[in-house]
């Protein structure tokens, strides 16, 4: 930059200030023996629930969660039953209709009324 | 060197950064400030603040920038205190240069004085961006790290700078 030239043949960079005799021989001495004892940091006490913060809230999602898998997994099961449940009805159902389609089959092979048939197994 | 421990062990290590760093600091603040009492004070009120805020300091800076930007802003902040107590108007600037030439702490010549004159009337971000690549002749990098100002903003002001004063010191000439 052609005008910091100038600038620097015009002025140079000397510095041009002073400072009193041994007047850095003492300023690091003079500037410790007026610094505070301690830092301004303080340690401020936090009650329990602050301290531990975040620890109550980890276990609190942990419980939640327990807890929520816990009841997921009984609604699960109680589904899981009442399914068991209608399928054995209706096997119960299909059998029963079997056993009479036997009945009838029988009746038939035998040229017996099937009223008869009955009859004859539940020995009236 | 990081302050770490107990209190006793970062006080002596604050100590040490004190005697690492006094002379250094007292330099920039004095080509800000220009009188040698009042980079007095601004030292002393650079140190305490480090002080005070050391708990703060997490090492992600180099020590000599954290106190660099500290001494910055405490010298800035005395300036504009100076300024609002002295109510500065066009004459002022002028006395810049006769106070120095009268003060018994400055060696230079009535160039020299006219120069820190044509800088004191830059605004004070402006005038340590000019000091700190002028006279330190420090990187754009470097200085970027101590304001926390861009290399492009800071490339523009010291241009900004160089044009004042050379206009300001044509003029006066």
């Amino acid at each position: 930059m052609k005008t910091e030239e100038n600038l620097k043949e015009m002025f140079g960079r000397k510095n041009p200030f002073k400072v009193p005799e041994n007047y850095f021989e003492t300023l690091a001495e003079n500037i410790i023996s007026q610094l505070p004892e301690e830092s301004s940091a303080q340690v401020v006490k936090m009650s329990v629930w602050k301290k531990y913060r975040v620890h109550f809230l980890a276990a609190a999602c942990v419980l939640s969660v327990l807890f929520s898998a816990g009841i997921y997994i009984s609604i699960k099961e109680n589904t899981k039953d009442a399914q068991v449940f209608d399928k054995t009805s209706v096997e119960m159902a299909e059998t029963t209709i079997e056993t009479e389609d036997a009945f009838d089959e029988m009746a038939d092979y035998v040229m017996v009324d099937k009223e008869d048939m009955y009859a004859y197994i539940s020995g009236e | 060197m990081e302050p770490q421990g107990k209190p006793e062990s970062q006080r002596k290590a604050f100590e040490n950064i004190v005697r690492q760093y006094n002379e250094q600091l007292y330099w920039k603040i004095r080509r800000i400030v220009l009188d040698h009492e009042d980079a007095n004070d601004v030292l002393q009120n650079t140190f305490l603040k480090a002080w005070k805020k050391l708990p703060e300091f997490k090492g992600d800076s180099k020590m000599s920038t954290w106190l660099y930007r500290i001494a910055v802003n405490e010298s800035l902040d005395f300036l504009r205190k100076k300024k609002v107590a002295n109510a500065v108007s066009s004459d002022a600037e002028l006395s810049v240069a006769n106070r120095l030439m009268a003060d018994e702490y400055f060696d230079g010549d009535r160039g020299q004085a006219l120069l820190y004159e044509a800088i004191a009337t830059l605004p004070g971000v402006q005038r340590t961006v000019f000091n700190m690549r002028y006279f330190d002749e420090m990187k754009y990098s470097e200085i970027s790290k101590i304001l926390e100002t861009s290399e492009g903003a800071l490339k523009a002001s010291y241009h900004i700078a160089v044009q004042k004063i050379s206009e300001y010191v044509k003029r006066k000439n």
